[in-house]
């Protein structure tokens, strides 16, 4: 697959190519600013691809004509352009990039450079970092640790999409996840579809500025995605692999098989030390036999991830070109959770004339998640260890333990061979632009860019009769001809998605100096279009054919055919921006914009709105009278005030709708004929007053570069306030039926700080260290709600506290034999868990008015800390996380974390004691205990060692050898280590057993190993 | 120069200008596959899809969800084993804001809705109905349908808001009528009703007549009693279920599917015939619960059915057998009768399954049950002393109340479990109590799911929404209310004498506990229990008092638990729900006393 990859790429890049053309021999030697060689750099022959690479002493020798001009380029250094002096050797000292003021910054709808920028970006790069190096599927799972005011999930399952939140929750109901912007367009796929080896760099937008030229779509931040381009140089070929094992991060600990029996015999009213005879008959024989299975090994193996990609890019001045294919398998660590990818981007970019440019490119990804996957693995915590997960002949027992509709091998689907289910996503994409420079006039000039883009997903399964095998010990019930009769059962389905969405931008740009007046305008006009188009077939009873060998193939031929579903969807925007930059003397800087969006998922009365924004910062580091202090070489501050949007309504969400017919699903059958009639219903209300709901926010900040920039800190605060939140109002059932409606009210304002330090440490000649200190805080407020100045307890939704709130009961310890007073009082037995009496009412009854916010969900604050250790061509990376919690924060429900009873009886346990009356626990509730009033919580901070990852360089003297440009090896680990008080699981994803039926998909620990190579 | 530069001028302003002009089309929302209000009612397929709307929501409200059929009230409960005293019967849980009694206000005023929306669609101008009597049959159902929301929200919650119009805006100010207006309202669209209906179902399933009058005898009867029992509404109860009575006799003879030694249709290898039936097993059994099947009785069924269940899913089952069984297997013998080899209870495991198919989940025990619902110890003793002992309704073919010992192992196998051998120490116990015939089959001839892999779960029959034996007890309820308790005796003796019952009733006997009771033989599972309780007020209070699940002392259990929750002192309806009061922000609802 790779070589062919690899061979379709070679000839495709064959004609891009050029001959050198032999003139006059160059020699020369690059050094740095101190005289020491650089090693690596290009030398080109400008408006040519004819270049070189300097080698270990910095020298080089290149043939060109005798007029030429040579670009010479290097990473972190200015890029320098001299003329060609033939004869005696040349010697070029690069000077040092000052990446603060020349950095340019990717804004909406064009890039500035950092100087001229007064809001608040996090600009992430991955090429040829340490980031790159990350075991992943995601291309966003970089951002984790090492953006601040960004949280980002891990990933569980294999090739599972990460969610993202920007700034804290700001929308009650409303969606959470940031706008993604690839290489300047919107982008309404899939995250799975972005290809971690195409990425240069991730910038996160956060600042209402910023965030001002996406308008309605912005509120829950932007994130800028850019992807890799060609180089000005010789073409380079990269290829890369690598491969990651992972296993799970923590394991569930449940009870020892001895404690176990224990347990389920205290439970059935029997004695703990009891014969347990209410196990069947070949569970018992299992505890006879001492014969135990840890459930949780059973499900999980180690995860094997692969990565491979190959590039070709090159560039000369008038042409980029940039070719790429990856492929990704990952076996995920549960059985069964297996996917992979192959992506191919080829993109184009050429200028036709000095003011006419060009570009194109083209993407396909396929992703395939086929096989059946168990996600949720309740069974395997909950399920006996003396329960059978294989029959007598191998194959899987669809009921390991006693009373098995609720309790089934959690590998049943995986292993049994009776479920068929194919899962493929695959886009193409597709991008053109235009960009003309206008000729007459300097500095205007308009771009057009058009991005189409179709996703087409395919989801077929099957479920054969023999998944409907019966309860029993016998193996007759697995008998072809036993399973036969649930033919009727048998059931499949086809589903077809097409989600089609295309990009259209035209911006017009005028940016000019004028002596110390520096001004950037742009004006936008922006259409966007998003379908979502669904189809669903169903099929089942297949009685009358005897078998189901060819599963979803054979839907044609089933009993009952139903087109279950046909959607279509379609949510148009339409967005004005006009935005000017202005600053003089590089020092006072102003930004003012204006957004004007439409939607159609907005109701007729409230189609547009408006998002303005203003934003100015002070250079004060380029004012004399700081010029003086040589400790600092930069300080800006900054500040800005917009207003942004978020799209929180689906497609025709604003109109009356009703529902009817098979789809509907209100069934009846009069007459008993057997045949269907379908009812019809009202399901929504309309309100076309219905619109975005608006966030209003202050940034401020400042950036401090001191000793040179060896120190760097950035400083973010933000106060924002987000109201008309959409909520699905209550209303009187009497109006028409239904009990809500979707209305807009609310107000929750959110407040935090981020700060980033940036140091280098050390550095001499061979070695460096350099570190990066973040922390970020945020706290929201739920201000306003419907409006009456209440609560809404059902939803946990508290005036003036923070969203994430948990109500209930306050736990204070286990009532004692000794408590008579709190026993007469709430009818409690020893053993129980005891409430705080809150209310403090005389008679010591708990009673609702007792109920108060125990914690709240949300984190208090979280930090970061990496560290780069680069000692000749050696580099390593550690990056440490930390969500912590305190002050009620970072709560999480934990129920077995102590309780012990569950529903079902049979069922395994977190391992902890229980209170007996020999043994009286403050901790644990007694063994049977239930109640709906305990809430017990337990914190879920943590720090762990998120990245860390040592790559080696093979020095240039060897590869000299092999003709080859970079050889890297790197071995790169995730999660290797976790602190933290939560039981049960991981706690970022604070895993637990869940208190219905829930056990998340285990988070991975990983250790992978990869190589790159450039020739 | 000058030229190229007025071309790109217009160029760019061509291009930017044009695409500004048709916004607003561009962003105008056409819903493709999707129906709004605006195309509801362009048809007379598509009323009639709105009537069917209302068959199908109300069915959820009797047979889905079992609320309104008395949990927490003097029949039923979640049982102990469960619920660890805090039941529904727990009152001092409920408040204005519990969900129980709001779910029902709830449905009842979507159940008006749905009528008012069918009647905005059968007022349409330009619909064409195949015939007259069909188009009379369409209101008729429709009247039906909000006179039955109405006259239940009356009987439950009091005087409420009438409603008799469809709103597509908000509307914040209702106000509440008093209790007799809703009676009123109701009575008026049941009258219009049983003007229109036919007098027997066009097909099974839909209101006729029939049910018409017997909901507006109920009606009446509501009427009288906060009148002071009113003669006059009285007799209208009474004339109206006189009309239901002699056009739906009660069955006295065995009949339908499974009353034939000859023929009839084998499931699952069971034969169609089950000699120790009765005319009250029969009633019971499925293909037996229409007027169109040869059953008098039945004025309304509640149409369910295999194939539709099968095919589309949906609410077309009955799940009685997993929620309204107890948990046979899991019970467990008391000390003296625990054996070491075999299985902890009589019916836990160890079980032949050529005799009990499906081993500890077999029909005998009530299939696949799971004890969501327990009745009382009134439900199962208090009603049933042995003075009943010849009640057919009472038999073992009708409430299965002792079981052999299953396992091959024990030494007391294919004995009858005695209740004193069951551990009456252990929660368990909880989990025992009698089954009855109506909700679990006798046997697998009633799961029609078994071939396709069922488990005992469900079934597929019809079920009753009303049968004349409840118009029986009515029209009891009436002439008692009147004064002529002779008549009230000769009613309730109608249904004990269809039982073949040689314990009659007499003048002395007659009370309204009485009438109460005789509807637990007779309607166990059936009534609306809750709705018969709150319509006589501190009468039914009573009976709750005496009898709930965690309010009087439950012997069946041995005392196994003791009563957690206190007696109904201060209300005799069901709370509005707080969230009705707060949302209508533009007038005042008042609250009912008590909450």
């Amino acid at each position: 697959m790779l070589s062919l990859v690899l061979l379709s790429l070679l000839l495709s890049v064959q004609w891009f190519t050029a001959f050198a053309q032999n003139k006059e021999k160059v020699t020369g030697k690059v050094v740095d600013s101190n005289g020491q060689p650089l090693i690596g750099v290009t030398v080109v022959q400008d408006g040519t691809t004819n270049g070189v690479t300097t080698d270990v002493d910095g020298n080089f020798t290149i043939s060109v004509p005798a007029t030429a001009l040579l670009d010479i380029s290097y990473v972190g250094y200015n890029n320098q352009t001299i003329k060609v002096s033939i004869g005696k050797p040349i010697t070029i000292t690069l000077i040092e990039d000052n990446k603060l003021l020349e950095e340019v910054v990717v804004v909406g709808y064009g890039v500035t450079k950092r100087k001229n920028f007064t809001g608040s970006v996090s600009t992430i790069k991955t090429e040829n970092t340490p980031l790159a190096l990350q075991p992943t599927t995601s291309a966003l799972d970089v951002l984790r640790g090492t953006v601040t005011g960004i949280t980002i999930s891990q990933q569980q399952g294999a090739g599972q999409e990460p969610s993202l939140l920007v700034r804290g929750q700001k929308s009650v109901n409303g969606g959470t996840s940031p706008l993604i912007v690839l290489d300047g367009m919107i982008y309404m796929g899939s995250y799975r579809d972005i290809d971690p080896s195409t990425i240069e760099s991730i910038s996160v937008l956060k600042d209402a500025t910023s965030l001002a030229a996406y308008g309605s779509q912005a509120a829950n931040g932007v994130i800028m995605i850019t992807t890799k381009k060609g180089k000005i140089g010789k073409p380079i070929i990269n290829i890369s692999s690598s491969i990651a094992l992972s296993t799970a991060t923590a394991k569930p600990d449940v009870l020892s098989p001895s404690d176990y029996v224990k347990k389920v015999n205290l439970l059935s009213g029997l004695d703990e030390n009891a014969d347990p005879t209410w196990m069947n008959t070949f569970e018992y024989e299992n505890y006879e036999n001492g014969k135990t299975i840890d459930w949780f090994d059973y499900v999980t193996r180690t995860g094997v991830l692969q990565n491979y990609s190959a590039s070709i890019s090159g560039a000369s001045e008038k042409m980029n070109y940039f070719l790429s294919s990856s492929y990704s398998d990952q076996k995920g660590i549960v059985i069964g959770d297996d996917y992979n990818r192959i992506g191919i981007t080829a993109k184009l970019q050429n200028d036709i004339t000095n003011w006419l440019q060009i570009g194109g490119q083209v993407n396909y990804t396929v992703n395939d998640y086929s096989g059946p996957t168990t996600y949720n693995l309740y069974q395997a915590v909950r399920l006996s260890p003396y329960g059978k997960s294989t029959r007598d002949n191998g194959m899987p027992e669809k009921y390991p333990v006693n009373e098995g509709v609720y309790r089934l091998n959690p590998l049943w689907n995986v292993k049994s061979g009776t479920i068929d289910d194919h899962d493929i996503y695959a886009t193409t994409g597709l991008k053109g632009n235009i960009l003309i420079k206008c000729p007459w006039l300097e500095g205007l000039s308009y771009r057009m860019n058009g991005s189409y883009s179709v996703e087409n997903i395919e989801k077929d399964y099957f479920t054969h009769e023999g998944y409907y095998v019966l309860e029993g010990e016998d193996e007759d019930r697995y008998a072809t001809s036993t399973v036969a009769d649930y033919l009727a059962s048998a059931n499949g389905y086809s589903a077809r998605t097409k989600n089609t969405s295309w990009v259209w931008d035209n911006i017009v740009n005028f940016t000019r100096q004028f002596g110390d007046h520096f001004l950037d305008v742009t004006y936008v006009y922006t259409r966007d279009s998003y379908e979502y188009n669904y189809r669903k077939f169903t099929g089942s009873d297949f009685s009358s054919l005897g078998n189901t060998n060819l599963g979803y193939w054979g839907l044609a031929l089933a009993g009952t055919q139903l087109i279950s579903s046909i959607n279509d969807t379609l949510k148009t925007d339409v967005g004005y921006l006009g935005r000017i930059n202005y600053n003089f003397k590089d020092t006072y800087h102003l930004n003012l914009s204006l957004r004007r969006d439409g939607s159609s998922v907005f109701g007729a009365n409230h189609k547009w709105g408006s998002f303005p924004a203003i934003g100015v910062a002070w250079t004060i580091s380029n004012e004399p009278f700081l010029k003086k202090i040589s400790l600092i070489n930069y300080l800006k501050l900054k500040t800005s005030w917009g207003k942004n949007g978020n799209q929180s309504l689906s497609p025709y969400e604003t109109m009356s709708k009703i529902t009817l017919g098979q789809s509907g699903g209100y069934s009846y059958t009069f007459g008993n004929t057997s045949e269907v009639s379908w009812g019809q219903r009202i399901t929504s209300m309309g309100n076309a007053d219905l619109a975005w709901e608006s966030t209003e926010s202050i940034n401020y900040g400042f950036d401090l570069g001191l000793l040179k920039d060896r120190i760097h800190i950035e400083f973010d605060g933000y106060f924002s306030k987000t109201t008309n939140q959409i909520f699905s109002r209550t209303i009187p059932v009497m109006i028409n039926g239904l009990t809500s409606i979707y209305a807009t009210m609310g107000q929750v304002n959110n407040m935090g700080i981020e700060i980033n330090l940036s140091t280098v440490n050390l550095q001499t000649k061979d070695f460096k260290w350099s570190s990066t200190l973040s922390y970020y805080l945020n706290r929201n407020k739920l201000k306003e709600l419907y409006g009456d100045g209440e609560d809404d307890i059902t939803n946990s939704l508290f005036l003036n506290k923070s969203l994430g709130a948990i109500y209930g009961y306050k736990p204070i310890g286990i009532v004692q034999t000794d408590d008579a007073e709190y026993i007469s009082a709430n009818g409690a037995v020893a053993g129980d868990v005891k409430f705080a009496n809150l209310d403090g009412s005389s008679d010591g009854a708990i009673t609702s008015t007792d109920r108060t916010i125990l914690g709240y969900t949300k984190e208090n604050f979280r930090m970061s800390f990496g560290n780069t250790f680069k000692y000749k061509d050696f580099e390593l990376y550690a990056l440490f996380t930390g969500v912590f919690g305190g002050n009620g924060y970072g709560q999480a429900k934990n129920y077995y974390a102590f309780r012990t009873a569950s529903d079902v009886v049979g069922d395994n346990n977190l391992n902890h004691g229980w209170w007996t009356e020999e043994n009286m626990s403050n901790k644990y509730p007694r063994i049977g205990y239930t109640n709906s009033n305990y809430t017990p919580l337990q914190g879920y901070g943590f720090v762990r060692l998120q990245d860390v990852s040592l790559s080696y360089l093979v020095p240039q003297s060897i590869l000299k050898r092999y003709a080859i440009q970079n050889l890297k090896f790197y071995a790169a680990c995730k999660n290797l280590f976790t602190i933290t008080g939560w039981e049960g699981g991981d706690p970022e994803i604070q895993q637990t057993l869940g208190s219905g039926y829930s056990y998340g998909y285990p988070l991975s620990k990983t250790v992978s190993f990869g190589v790159n190579m450039t020739f | 120069m000058k030229t190229t530069k007025y071309i790109y001028i217009s160029a760019l302003t061509l291009t930017l200008g044009l695409c500004g002009c048709n916004d607003n089309a561009f962003l105008t929302e056409k819903a493709n596959t999707v129906y709004t209000t605006d195309n509801s009612y362009e048809t007379v397929d598509q009323v009639k899809a709105s009537i069917t709307n209302m068959y199908v929501h109300i069915r959820y409200w009797y047979q889905i969800d079992k609320f309104m059929k008395g949990l927490g009230a003097d029949v039923m409960d979640t049982p102990y084993f469960r619920s660890s005293g805090y039941g529904y019967s727990y009152f001092s849980n409920w408040s204005a804001s519990s969900n129980s009694a709001s779910k029902i206000y709830d449905a009842m005023y979507q159940l008006a809705n749905y009528a008012n929306q069918s009647l905005v669609g059968y007022n349409t101008d330009g619909l064409t109905w195949d015939s007259t009597d069909d188009k009379n049959e369409d209101y008729g159902q429709i009247m039906f349908l909000r006179g039955y929301a109405y006259l239940t929200l009356g009987e439950l919650f009091g005087g409420v808001p009438l409603v008799d119009q469809f709103y597509e805006t908000l509307k914040l100010d209702f106000t509440r009528s008093s209790r007799e207006e809703t009676y009123l309202f109701a009575i008026n669209d049941l009258e219009a009703a049983a003007a229109t209906l036919p007098d027997y179902p066009s097909e099974a399933g839909r209101v006729a007549k029939g049910a018409a009058c017997h909901f507006l005898a109920e009606a009446y009867l509501a009427l009288a009693t906060i009148n002071d029992n009113d003669a006059t509404y009285l007799a209208k109860s009474i004339a109206y279920a006189d009309t239901v009575i002699s056009m739906h006799p009660l069955m006295t003879e065995r009949f339908g599917t499974r009353a034939s030694s000859s023929g009839g249709t084998t499931k699952n290898d069971i034969a169609a015939y089950y000699p120790d039936g009765n005319v009250f097993f029969d009633l019971f059994q499925e293909g037996n619960y229409d007027y169109s099947e040869g059953n008098t009785e039945a004025i309304w069924t509640l149409q369910n059915d295999y194939t539709v269940y099968l095919t589309y899913g949906g609410n077309n089952y009955v799940n009685t057998p997993r929620e309204m069984s107890p948990v046979l297997r899991d019970v467990i013998w008391n000390s003296t009768y625990t054996e070491s080899n075999a299985k902890s209870g009589p019916w836990a495991g160890n079980i032949d399954t050529d005799l009990y198919l499906g081993g500890n989940v077999c029909a005998y025990f009530g299939g696949r049950g799971v004890g969501v619902i327990s009745p009382t110890t009134y439900v199962i003793s208090d009603v049933w002393d042995s003075t009943y002992s010849d009640d057919m309704r009472n038999d073992p073919c009708n409430i299965r109340r002792y079981f052999l010992c299953t396992d091959t192992v024990h030494s007391l196998y294919g004995d009858t479990v005695d209740y004193d051998m069951l551990d009456y120490t252990s929660q368990k116990i909880t989990e025992f109590f009698p089954i009855w015939t109506k909700f679990a089959p006798i046997d697998d001839w009633g799961y029609d799911d078994l071939s396709d892999g069922g488990n005992r779960s469900n079934i597929y029959s019809d079920q009753y929404a009303c049968r004349s034996a409840e118009t029986i007890l009515l029209r009891a309820e009436a002439y008692f209310r009147a004064g002529n308790t002779t008549a009230a005796v000769a009613d309730i003796n109608l249904l004990r004498n269809r039982a073949n019952c040689s314990l009659l009733c007499t003048t002395d006997d007659i009370s309204l506990q009485y009438i109460l009771d005789e509807r637990v033989r007779e309607l166990y599972g059936e009534e609306r229990r809750w709705v018969t309780l709150l319509r006589m007020g501190s009468d039914g209070i009573t009976s709750i008092n005496n009898h709930a699940m965690y309010i009087a002392t439950q012997s069946f259990w041995g005392g196994y638990f003791l009563p957690t929750g206190s007696e109904i002192t201060d209300w005799t309806l069901f709370p509005i729900p707080q969230t009705v009061i707060d949302t209508n922000t533009g007038a005042v609802i008042d609250q009912n006393a008590g909450w």
